[in-house]
């Protein structure tokens, strides 16, 4: 009896091959598309380590001006860190107001802002190259030594102006930078820091800021950009896929059920030979787990293929990208496992109403 | 109906995918004029000049930077906000775009909650950079900057990667190409000017082959400097890219679609192989019962296509409203218009009729006999022995 069973659960003809290229089509679908954003996430990947990245900064809030984080956390910080005090200021120069913004302050030990931030003297004071425009723009000249008043509602402070910082420095060309033994009202606050910057290599004290609470963001934004906006692509990909499986599985069900159709006859013979509706039931199970084999192994490999041959032929139509279909885990197995899930849920029901009509329709004839 | 659901659903969404590096750049009569390298920037009496052409309708000077704003990625476009407003044609529904402004693309702000007065850090794209602006309006427009931030081009320097007076493009809106063609031809600059289908390189040798362009992008160690200098390109290369993955999920999806319509009405017409086996008996012809089935056909597709082609509709716009499919900071909304809503329908019908009448002509050839007592005519009868032993 056990060769009878798995005789015709495998056998296979013309109707069988139609159902396996059913399948193999489902998972060609979900194989091709997957890969074809692994290809994607693997381009942009390749565009992102072009890229140099900065540094971290790390803050209370998304505000420079509001962040004040606790001096505490320092502790927490085992690698390099540069401390920075913000306050926002009124820029005066000869009894001109040029404008109103940031005055910097950094613990710059590391180095990491710039090495010639050391120099920099309590009384002296970098100016951002667009605030020195808007003032030049205002007849004022600008030399060493000029006196720029940082006015804030706490007082103010007069410094000397030393330098520009030129546009691709570090911080905003409409901020000015101040030493760290700046007089008060700006002094730094031994209390806390308004920003600290963290190299990207430093992932442990990183991922303890972030658990701290602390907001994080990469001073260079395009490898942050595009590893987020991949997973935007891999986020719509699910929705994507969620709506084709319920196709996949009526499509599965369907074809499951024409199957069991025109096996009626399979079915009276073996009630003749005194098979039970639970065999009957087996043998369509196993039917739909060798068929949900098949059809997912032809599918991944079409999925391969059909997308492979897509993007290799598209430069032809003056299509040139860096799409290259990837075969990753999630893109062989999960298609793979779901063609076998859903081809079982959809074939079971099946296999079961056709077990259970034979109980109903009684002793053959 | 399911499957012309998931047919209407998907394909306006993958179109507008599929257009979303071209709706960045351009749009009806917009070309893009752009360097060729970071080696010849586009200089800034190329811009004036462009502005004194009385055929130009309108000219936007621009530059991008890619930025994360509270954890989301976000295109920042550096603007000169009234031409820039001329080209895209939308408008700053609250706030203003005076003086040192930063606008809030409208879905951006409501998606990431953002309000007029909010401090927003801004770092730079290829470089370590801080900036933080206060959001001085909300921008709506149909197409892209409705998820972008857009600031004024002198606060974009720090941020992308020009510098001081850099430009990274150039749009102009005219509807004499010809003429605009012709006139960057005789200003000597060497840039690289896009209709959005197709770039070419003007007052340069530089013949910078698409496919080259690939191989450089993936080693750039062959090309040196060089081989990432091609901006341009590579801003071609990246909309290609999604093009083609679009393309892949469109050819795979029309394969899944029609084999699920084979094989729901292979499951109706065997379903209704006992009547045809019982009108078979009492005298119809086959051509008779193609026609019967050709109706019923008609009957059940007509309102299995529209209720699918309004469900797929309901879907996409819901998709679209709750901003679901976000594609690099853009949300991507369904475009549908009459033709392609007519299109779905036609092809869906057309679909269901022809696979199903072909599904009748396979079955069709069985005895009436067989037909009712729903066994296939095709396999022969076969002894106990026989089926054992195959």
């Amino acid at each position: 009896m056990r060769d009878v069973f798995l005789k015709m659960a495998t056998r296979t003809n013309w109707r069988t091959l139609v159902t396996v290229i059913g399948i193999a089509a489902c998972v060609m679908y979900m194989a091709g598309t997957t890969a074809m954003v692994e290809g994607l996430d693997s381009g942009t990947d390749a565009l992102a380590a072009r890229v140099q990245e900065g540094p971290y900064i790390a803050l209370e809030g998304s505000s420079l001006a509001d962040s004040m984080v606790p001096i505490s956390v320092l502790d927490l910080i085992e690698g390099n860190r540069t401390l920075c005090w913000a306050s926002w200021v009124d820029v005066e120069i000869q009894s001109v107001h040029v404008g109103s913004t940031y005055a910097i302050a950094c613990n710059d030990t590391s180095g990491m802002v710039t090495p010639d931030l050391a120099p920099l003297s309590g009384s002296s004071l970098w100016m951002g190259a667009r605030l020195k425009d808007d003032a030049e723009r205002m007849n004022i000249t600008l030399s060493s030594g000029t006196e720029v008043v940082l006015d804030t509602a706490q007082g103010n402070v007069t410094l000397e102006y030393e330098r520009t910082l030129n546009y691709g420095a570090f911080f905003s060309t409409d901020w000015v930078l101040v030493s760290e033994d700046v007089p008060p009202p700006i002094a730094p606050s031994v209390d806390s820091v308004s920003f600290i910057l963290i190299p990207k290599e430093s992932t442990e004290d990183l991922e303890r800021l972030r658990e701290e609470g602390l907001t994080l963001i990469p001073m260079t934004g395009t490898v942050a950009f595009f590893k987020g906006g991949i997973e935007q692509v891999q986020s719509s990909l699910y929705v994507v896929s969620l709506s084709t499986s319920v196709v996949i599985a009526v499509l599965v069900a369907s074809l499951m059920s024409v199957e069991v159709h025109y096996r009626r006859n399979d079915i009276e013979v073996l009630r003749q030979i005194g098979g039970s509706p639970s065999l009957i039931a087996g043998i369509f199970t196993l039917q739909t787990f060798y068929v949900s084999v098949f059809g997912g192994l032809l599918g991944v490999t079409l999925g391969y293929v059909v997308t492979n041959f897509i993007t290799s032929f598209a430069p032809l139509m003056g299509y040139a990208s860096f799409v290259v279909p990837q075969a990753t885990l999630s893109s062989t197995l999960l298609p793979f496992i779901l063609a076998l899930v859903f081809g079982i849920i959809g074939g079971l029901p099946v296999a079961v109403l056709a077990s259970r009509k034979l109980k109903k329709e009684g002793p053959p004839r | 109906m399911l499957c012309i659901a998931l047919l209407s659903g998907s394909i306006p969404l993958l179109l507008a995918i599929g257009s979303l590096p071209q709706q960045e750049f351009y749009g009806e009569n917009v070309y893009v004029v752009s360097q060729i390298t970071n080696d010849e920037p586009l200089p800034p009496e190329l811009l004036e000049d462009l502005r004194n052409q009385t055929w130009i309708d309108a000219i936007s000077p621009e530059t991008y930077a890619f930025c994360v704003v509270k954890g989301e990625p976000v295109v920042v476009r550096g603007i000169d906000s009234e031409g820039f407003i001329a080209i895209d044609r939308g408008e700053v529904t609250s706030g203003s775009a005076d003086g040192v402004f930063l606008l809030a693309g409208e879905r951006l702000s409501s998606r990431l909650d953002i309000d007029l007065g909010d401090r927003i850090i801004l770092t730079g794209s290829t470089h370590p950079y801080l900036e933080e602006m206060e959001v001085t309006g909300i921008y709506e427009s149909s197409g892209p900057p409705n998820d972008e931030i857009l600031i004024p081009l002198n606060r974009s320097w720090g941020i992308s990667p020009v510098g001081k007076d850099g430009l990274l493009a150039i749009r102009v809106r005219t509807d004499d190409y010809d003429t605009l063609k012709d006139h960057l031809n005789g200003t000597g600059v060497p840039l690289v000017l896009g209709d959005g289908t197709k770039s070419v390189v003007l007052n340069s040798d530089e013949r910078f082959d698409a496919r080259l362009a690939t191989l450089l992008f993936q080693h750039p160690e062959l090309g040196g400097e060089r081989g990432v200098a091609h901006t341009s390109v590579f801003v071609q290369q990246a909309g290609n890219s999604v093009q083609i993955v679009v393309w892949g999920f469109l050819v795979l999806n029309s394969a899944l679609i029609t084999f699920g319509i084979v094989a729901v009405l292979a499951k109706a017409v065997v379903e209704k192989r006992r009547d045809f086996g019982v009108l078979s008996a009492i005298g119809a012809n086959r051509a008779q019962m193609a026609r019967m089935l050709l109706r019923d056909l008609v009957i059940l597709s007509v309102p299995a296509v529209l209720a699918g082609i309004l469900l797929g509709y309901l879907l996409a716009t819901a998709l679209g409203a709750g901003d679901v499919i976000i594609l690099f900071g853009h949300s991507i909304q369904p475009s549908y218009d009459l033709v392609l809503l007519v299109q779905l329908a036609v092809a869906g019908l057309v679909l269901s009729i022809v696979l199903g009448t072909v599904i009748y002509h396979l079955i069709s050839g069985e005895r009436p006999v067989e037909m009712m007592r729903g066994v296939a005519a095709r396999e022969e009868r076969k002894t106990l022995e026989e089926v054992l032993s195959d």
